[in-house]
């Protein structure tokens, strides 16, 4: 054999299966309110695809139009343009299929923690036994860590214990999708912080299909697989998406010292800061207010008479 | 004629070289060159997918990408980065995961730490950004005025304001591969011309472009404007379907005799999608 | 020697049938001039019992302030306060809300310097646009910017802010710090901050003053910021020491909580056995104590 040629290259022939389709598809989707001169568009061209199991969070200013994609995606509104399909079919109307959990939790006062979430179960799962039903609620209560509060109504109950009771409420009806919309936007640092881990440790669980809201980039870190960022609006479209490929269980202590979840939150912080300037700059150059000069003026020192301090410090 | 193409030119802009070469001749082109050079052409020839690869502690990098003709790789094309201190991005996206998804491979960003950060957690579905629309159109994609450009979405947040105009060319072999991403900025284009030609008939129309500020506007064309080249220089392309290096002005057309000084080189890159000339992608160096 | 504000040996105690509460003790702290300090701490452990002693708004029992050279004795325009929620006139607009100070403190200026000193730090905040709106139709953000300046028009030797972002959502939190130190930067007012959000104290601040738990409140540890001025928040947030800084204060905070949540706990088991049966009327602060119930 003389010189070894090299056989023409060829690339292989790919074998890859067909991806999985989303659970919940928004085509194109354009939302406003108003007509004519008055007319503010929300959203903007959204497009975005929820994967089936998935936790996905949208991280957004307020203001940006972010209650008016959930409810976009749980039917309470129509898009003026595009398609919010469920399974491939158009969302035309609310339904248990998407349950949605927002800020203000809206309880019946007049019932328990138990009768609230009984009153929804009883509804979705009206052909099952009653002892059937009474099993499943006992099972969310104690999900959410409120079995010995389960006899107690919402006025007797925390911020806190309230968002887990309609958290709750939610779960047992067994949604394909949970909304999240800002669920622990009124809680207390602490209180906040108990519950995310509650529904971390929850989705972690039963790995259902979740889209959360939030206006929390470590909120977002720590929960989510993938973070879209909900740019400012009028005209609010979508940023790009992050990956969020750290491993799970999540610590919220531990991430500090990793340096996936460093860089990530540079980058997710990064991008809203920086969208918010452009958004803020944009509208101030279209904006009418007149650059005023500080005049030169001391304030009046209206302090009351001096006592002299002799030496250092001053004696209690 | 094929024959007469130069396979290396320099230029004192972003790249400092651009090579063509045939993969039957392996890495004999590349005896001059560097290790990390040597070693990107060699992982592309052995993996038959692009590549990208940047020296730990000097400011030369190198990228080569596969050019294929159906199945066949006809040639490979590789670009050099030596020195420079302007802002510039070469970067190639590939599908992960089960989802249509692009993530980046790889990528050299210079001094822009903070765009490479953004670039490495940002996913792009089938369709969705730059890298995403030249998988999904299989076709090269020019974005201008990268400030003001609503589907760039990394470059907020990433101190990237001095990127200009970026390319995305899109690699398929029987299937897609990558998304080759090249981003320039004013301060040192990548090219004095970036022009997309789209097969239409029997000719090529000018489908996209983007200019240099040195390339006057005689110089510009239109959309829709017919290819200036023909003949000679188109056959490489559509018969063998290899990129091709013209030193000769005349042979890219007649009215480009006149260009600066420092843009006598063009670099042409068919695209195959289906065993079929798409489309040429034409870069004046 | 001797700081711009000193807080010298500040102690407060309350009488309570039970006997005096201790709720601060021997709290020691010198600021220099332009100086930016924040004090750090969950709520109860009494930051803000310090804060508004030297706002003049709390009555000292032990030790004293001295704010340049002068020892304080009540309050005074010298130090301006925000707070949580600004405390505006809501039947006002947001410029009227800010010139009632401002007529006050410049009474030797004319009608229009006033003016021009209203428009001034209200277009600094970013309300240029809506000089004109009642105060109660502004969002929570927009208020507290009228609060911010109305701080500011008044030059104060001290600015004295309690948590002045706590109730906004966190990227409007973030906005508002940045345009915080902008003004700062143009006006090194001196600042003393109380605050729970780490990320906050790191971009803010010169100095973290982190507390002990109270009762019997002091200083506890100090922490120096190695940011340089003026700060971008990308360059801080990659910064070689920023993760590690904001680790070491997390896990004081942690260590507090923990703390705090025992005390809880004991309480509310001692309540439990005073008051058998009858639900608590006002229930534990912290959710914390909830799930350990």
């Amino acid at each position: 054999m003389s010189i070894a040629t090299l056989p023409t290259p060829v690339a292989p022939r790919s074998t890859a299966s067909p991806p999985p389709e989303p659970i919940m598809t928004l085509r194109g989707v354009s939302k406003g309110f108003g007509g004519g001169v008055t007319r503010t568009e929300v959203l903007s061209n959204i497009n975005l695809n929820i994967r089936e199991g998935e936790f996905l969070a949208v991280v957004g200013f307020s203001g940006s139009g972010k209650t008016t994609f959930t409810q976009l995606l749980a039917g309470l509104e129509k898009p003026d343009e595009g398609e919010v399909n469920f399974h491939g079919k158009p969302v035309t109307g609310p339904s248990p299929e998407r349950g949605l959990v927002f800020q203000n939790y809206s309880l019946l006062p007049w019932l328990t923690v138990r009768g609230n979430i009984a009153l929804s179960v009883d509804r979705v799962f009206s052909k099952w036994s009653r002892g059937e039903r009474k099993d499943h609620v006992e099972k969310f209560i104690e999900l959410v860590g409120l079995s010995h509060a389960a006899h107690r109504r919402p006025h007797e109950l925390s911020g806190g214990m309230r968002q887990r009771t309609s958290l709750a409420r939610t779960l047992a009806m067994k949604p394909e999708v949970l909304l999240l919309d800002e669920p622990l936007s009124a809680l207390d640092a602490l209180t906040r912080a108990t519950l995310q881990e509650e529904i971390l440790k929850i989705w972690e669980e039963e790995r259902q299909t979740c889209l959360m809201i939030t206006n929390d980039v470590d909120e977002a870190i720590l929960l989510a697989d993938r973070i879209v960022p909900l740019n400012p609006g009028p005209n609010a479209s979508l940023g790009p998406t992050f990956a969020v490929s750290l491993d799970r269980p999540r610590n919220r202590t531990a991430l500090n010292h990793n340096e996936t979840f460093r860089g990530l939150r540079n980058a997710v912080t990064n991008y809203l800061v920086s969208v918010r300037q452009k958004a803020r700059e944009d509208s101030q150059s279209s904006g009418n207010s007149i650059a005023v000069n500080l005049p030169d003026l001391k304030p009046q020192d209206l302090s009351p008479p001096t006592r002299a301090i002799f030496g250092g410090g001053p004696n209690g | 004629m094929i024959e007469s193409c130069t396979t290396r030119v320099s230029t004192n802009r972003f790249f400092k070289e651009v090579i063509v070469s045939q993969p039957d001749d392996g890495l004999a082109p590349y005896e001059q060159d560097s290790d990390l050079v040597r070693s990107v052409v060699a992982s592309t020839l052995a993996d038959l997918g692009p590549q990208i690869s940047t020296a730990e502690e000097s400011s030369e990098a190198a990228c080569c990408i596969p050019v294929f003709m159906g199945q066949k790789l006809t040639s490979l094309v590789t670009f050099l980065i030596n020195g420079v201190r302007d802002p510039g991005v070469m970067e190639i996206w590939k599908p992960v995961g089960e989802y249509e998804e692009l993530s980046l491979a790889s990528g050299f960003f210079g001094e822009l730490d903070r765009f490479q950060n953004v670039s490495s957690f940002v996913r792009f579905e089938k369709g969705a950004g730059l890298p995403g629309q030249v998988w999904a159109k299989a076709h090269p994609v020019i974005h201008d005025n990268l400030a003001q450009h609503s589907g760039f979405l990394r470059a907020a947040g990433a101190s990237a304001e001095a990127l200009s105009a970026a390319i995305g060319l899109p690699i398929f072999a029987s299937n897609f591969l990558a998304t080759l991403v090249l981003i320039s900025s004013d301060a040192s284009p990548i090219a004095g011309a970036i022009e997309v030609w789209n097969r239409s008939d029997n000719c090529f129309e000018l489908g996209t472009a983007t200019y240099a500020t040195e390339i006057e506007s005689k110089f510009q064309l239109t959309p829709g404007s017919n290819c200036p080249f023909e003949g000679q220089i188109l056959n490489p392309l559509e018969e063998y379907g290899r990129a091709v290096l013209v030193e000769d002005l005349s042979l890219v057309g007649p009215s480009r005799l006149d260009l600066p000084e420092q843009f006598q080189n063009t670099l042409l890159i068919p695209s195959f999608v289906d065993g079929q000339l798409q489309s040429i992608t034409s870069f004046i160096l | 020697m001797g700081g711009y504000v000193e807080l010298f040996k500040l102690g407060k105690t309350y009488d309570t049938p039970n006997g005096p509460a201790i709720i601060v003790e021997d709290f020691n702290l010198e600021m220099s001039k332009g100086e930016y300090v924040c004090l750090l701490g969950h709520s109860g452990c009494g930051k803000s019992t310090v804060l508004t002693m030297v706002a003049g708004l709390n009555p000292i029992t032990d030790g004293g302030v001295v704010i340049a050279e002068r020892e304080i004795s009540g309050p005074g325009p010298d130090r301006g306060v925000v707070f949580q929620s600004p405390c505006l006139m809501p039947w006002m607009t947001a410029f009227e809300n800010v010139m009632l100070g401002v007529k006050q403190v410049y009474p030797h200026g004319t009608k229009s310097e006033r003016h021009d000193i209203v428009a001034y730090y209200l277009n600094l905040v970013g309300l240029g646009d809506s000089l004109h709106k009642r105060a109660g139709d502004l969002s929570q953000g927009m208020q507290q910017r009228v609060g911010i300046a109305r701080a500011f028009a008044l030059k104060p030797r001290m600015l004295l802010l309690d948590e002045p972002f706590g109730m906004l959502d966190s990227l409007t939190r973030m906005e508002l710090q940045e345009i915080l130190l902008d003004i700062l930067q143009k006006d090194r007012v001196t600042t003393m901050m109380i605050t729970h959000d780490v990320d906050e104290a790191l971009f803010m601040s010169d100095r973290v003053v982190m507390m002990t738990n109270g009762p019997r409140a002091k200083v506890g540890k100090v922490l120096e910021m190695p940011f340089e001025r003026p700060r971008k928040r990308a360059e801080v947030l990659e910064h070689a020491d920023y993760y590690d800084l904001r680790g070491e204060m997390i896990g004081f905070l942690e260590h507090q909580d923990m703390q705090q949540m025992q005390q809880d706990v004991q309480e509310h088991q001692e309540q439990k056995e005073n008051s058998s049966s009858n639900p608590p009327a006002s229930l534990p602060s912290s959710e914390a104590s909830q799930i350990l119930t």
